[in-house]
């Protein structure tokens, strides 16, 4: 057990970090966009950013070097740098196609994935098929050389903005239910597909139902096999896995609560002076503290190739749950009546709209005032429930984590 | 002794269950955003014409001779079918009102003439005698005439005058109006002193009769969901996971129910342990409501989550009325300080 870095990473931490000093933030007043662009592109012709991925397909192809891949992380987000694009569809359909794809398929869709050109949805969630998956009923049918694809889906974010979809759906209606699934991209720009906006309880709308009627995609836009998708769809980025960016966003969280408590007052004190408010903070911290040394370990044993185990599958809990929703209990005991303020970003109908599905993991949004923080308390409501909802999570941890026996499943084929 | 509802009362919740559903239906907020969709004068004049206002008002006041427990089983519905919060403003502000001796200003709040906003009281230990300075929350701010304060040994109401900044701003709750009033050591129209916390426990028992009505309502959605909804072949009510977090909610609020009758039967008897019970009546209401509400949320998965469905609508609802008079912490504390019977 030790700290420290070895002086050969010490270098490359110089390293990393003479690179970010001279390249940002981005001097000139060119377009955000364009600039975060040509950025990653820096930063991917350095090896800093997408390493597992070939360069023929668009990423910087190095050897895999999980002690390189944390001082990146930290140094960049230190930095505030641009960090590799980990909407959904991106860090989803990438590591698929690069494990199941046909070589078109990843040269056509990875290179503009990860460079930021394409913005993907993924469609899995339906109105009948949540927690349950694997019943879902979106049907696709090969007509000729075309799949014709007709159904619902739900629950996805960005697809108001996505160019493409990787789906789920059902191609063999008489396999039983795993079997009978494959997965599809497809071009959302199509007069057979339908978006509709969700608006979610913070007033913000980053989710999406999608319908489906003779929406159609070429034959070869099939990852895998037919009736094999629910296996590709399992498919996760097994290089370098990195176990940083949510510990390391539990804290910087924690240090917001602990600013707010010391920019509020209770019982006619300023909040951090207040016994309980201490006992609070300290209690966070802990839970705080304790998921940033797990990620330790769990990189520690990753760095020697071994598995962490049952911890692998907390992370998520730990900040959705347990963080996530004592954050928000303690900022809306600081933030007094301000509370009920509806937070003006939302007022004016813009909404904290990031895309991204983790309330926790994002910053409050940039309205004036405390009232910022109320979407902190609903969306750490909302946070337990995607990508998988905090009860889904426990049978995670006790099944794969901890062995127990599968739930209950008819019709499960395993 | 009998903590069943007579059956007057129960026709007294009948009654109101009927406009809250024919004419104030919880649907009505459905989809609307932040659209803030608090009733107008005419259709509150609607429900004051029904005695809503004069229900607990004594008969020479122009009341209907009622008590506490029939005010609390009126605003449990309430809060159940999510209807007006501005119904308990005119209820207080009438009672303030009538201590104050102002027989004029009562009539003209229970015809539904007058409105009264209801102040959020950060702080109960204020004395609503002096000059009121600082900025403070209205609920039922559009359109108010006069705003009514409640502290645990005062209450006052304050004329609101052209001349008053009182901003409306976007609730949290979009079912209420919401309004910043920046007072500068204004003085209240007329204060009176609560020497024995009446108005007090009044107004901390009809917030928990709503909140319990909110509690209540966030469990029987989630039941009901609970049987219907199925994956894995089967209703979600099935599987352990889904099933106690509903018999927990239903406990909760269950406690929370009895709490609040029994609460209001001793505030009207004006028993010395009153100011006990209503402080535990909120604390339980304001735990059952929150909680229920959550897991209401979270039995409904991600559609809880969204504008499409009344969930999110029974939560805020919660956290708006759980910061009313005091919050929870407050109200525990009175229960630490209050007497036994």
């Amino acid at each position: 057990m030790n700290l420290d870095y070895s002086a050969e990473y010490l270098a490359y931490q110089e390293e990393v970090r003479a690179f970010l000093a001279g390249n940002w933030p981005p001097k000139g007043d060119a377009d955000r966009a364009d600039q975060v662009r040509d950025f990653r592109l820096k930063a991917i012709d350095q090896g800093y950013l997408y390493r597992g991925i070939p360069r023929r397909f668009g990423g910087s192809e190095q050897q895999a070097d999980p002690l390189k891949a944390r001082i990146i992380t930290e140094e960049f987000i230190a930095a505030r740098a641009p960090r590799e694009i980990e909407g959904n569809g991106i860090s989803r359909v990438v590591p698929t196609l690069l494990q199941w794809g046909s070589e078109w398929q990843k040269e056509k869709f990875i290179p503009p994935a990860i460079h930021g050109d394409h913005i993907w949805c993924q469609g899995y969630s339906e109105p009948g098929a949540g927690s349950d998956l694997a019943s879902l009923r979106t049907r696709a049918e090969l007509v000729g050389d075309e799949w014709v694809i007709n159904g619902q889906k739900v629950w996805t974010s960005r697809a108001h903005l996505a160019q493409y979809m990787f789906a789920l759906v059902r191609t063999e209606p008489d396999e039983p239910r795993h079997a009978g699934i494959s997965y599809l991209l497809l071009d959302m720009n199509q007069p057979g597909i339908e978006v509709r906006r969700l608006r979610q309880i913070t007033g913000g709308a980053s989710f999406n139902e999608v319908f489906f009627t003779d929406a159609k995609t070429p034959a070869d836009w099939i990852v895998g096999e037919r009736g094999k998708g629910w296996e590709v769809s399992r498919t996760t980025l097994k290089f370098e896995r990195n176990q940083l960016g949510g510990p390391e966003q539990g804290r910087e969280l924690y240090r917001k609560t602990v600013g707010l408590a010391k920019r509020t007052s209770r019982n006619g004190v300023q909040a951090i002076k207040d016994p309980e408010v201490r006992q609070w903070l300290v209690a966070l911290e802990g839970f705080v503290l304790s998921s940033y040394w797990s990620g330790q370990y769990q990189f520690s044993k990753d760095a020697k190739g071994e598995s962490a185990g049952a911890l692998e599958y907390m992370n998520k809990f730990v900040t959705m749950h347990t963080i996530g929703l004592e954050v928000a209990r303690i900022v809306n005991e600081l933030i007094g009546d301000d509370s009920l303020l509806l937070a003006s970003s939302v007022a004016h109908g813009t909404g904290q709209d990031t895309g991204e599905d983790s309330a926790v993991s994002r910053h409050p949004s940039k309205a004036v005032g405390n009232e910022r923080w109320v979407n902190q308390v609903l969306g750490s409501l909302a946070a337990t429930m995607g990508g998988g909802t905090s009860n889904i999570q426990r049978n995670i941890i006790a099944e794969r984590g901890l062995g127990l026996p599968r739930d209950d499943q008819p019709g499960e084929t395993k | 002794m009998d903590l069943l509802p007579t059956e007057e009362q129960v026709q007294i919740v009948d009654s109101v269950v009927d406009v809250l559903t024919t004419e104030f239906p919880r649907e009505r907020h459905r989809g609307q955003g932040n659209e803030c969709t608090e009733p107008d004068k005419a259709a509150m004049q609607k429900i004051a014409e029904l005695g809503w206002y004069s229900l607990g008002l004594e008969p020479e006041l122009g009341g209907l001779g009622y008590g506490l427990p029939e005010e609390a089983l009126l605003f449990t519905e309430v809060g159940r079918h999510l209807g007006p919060v501005p119904a308990l403003g005119a209820v207080l502000g009438a009672r303030v009102a009538s201590r104050g001796g102002q027989e004029a200003l009562v009539g003209s709040i229970l015809a539904g003439d007058t409105r009264v906003g209801l102040a959020v009281i950060e702080d109960p230990s204020m004395d609503c005698h002096r000059p009121m300075q600082g900025q403070f929350r209205v609920l039922g701010a559009r359109g108010c005439d006069y705003v009514v304060f409640l502290g645990r040994d005062s209450a006052a109401l304050l004329e609101i005058t052209p001349d008053m900044a009182l901003a409306e701003r976007g609730c949290i709750d979009a079912t209420v109006s919401l309004g910043n009033l920046d007072l500068a050591g204004a003085h209240p129209t007329f204060a009176v002193s609560d020497n024995d916390r009446a108005l007090y426990h009044q107004a901390v028992i009809l917030t928990s009769a709503m909140l319990v009505g909110v509690g209540e309502a966030a469990r029987d959605m989630a039941v009901e969901y609970a049987k219907v909804r199925e994956q894995f072949g089967k209703p979600i009510g099935a599987f352990q996971a889904v099933r106690h977090p509903c018999a927990e909610a239903a406990v909760r609020v269950d406690a929370a129910r009895a709490q609040l009758w029994f609460a209001a039967v001793c505030a009207d008897q004006g028993r010395s342990d009153a100011g006990f019970q209503a402080a535990a009546s909120a604390s339980l209401a304001i735990d059952a409501a929150h909680r229920n509400c959550q897991t209401n949320i979270q039995v409904h998965g991600a559609i809880g989550g969204t504008d499409e469905h009344d969930a999110h609508l029974l939560l805020k609802r919660s956290h708006l009325l759980a910061s009313l008079f005091g919050n929870l912490d407050m109200h525990l504390s009175d229960a630490l300080a209050a007497p036994l019977e």
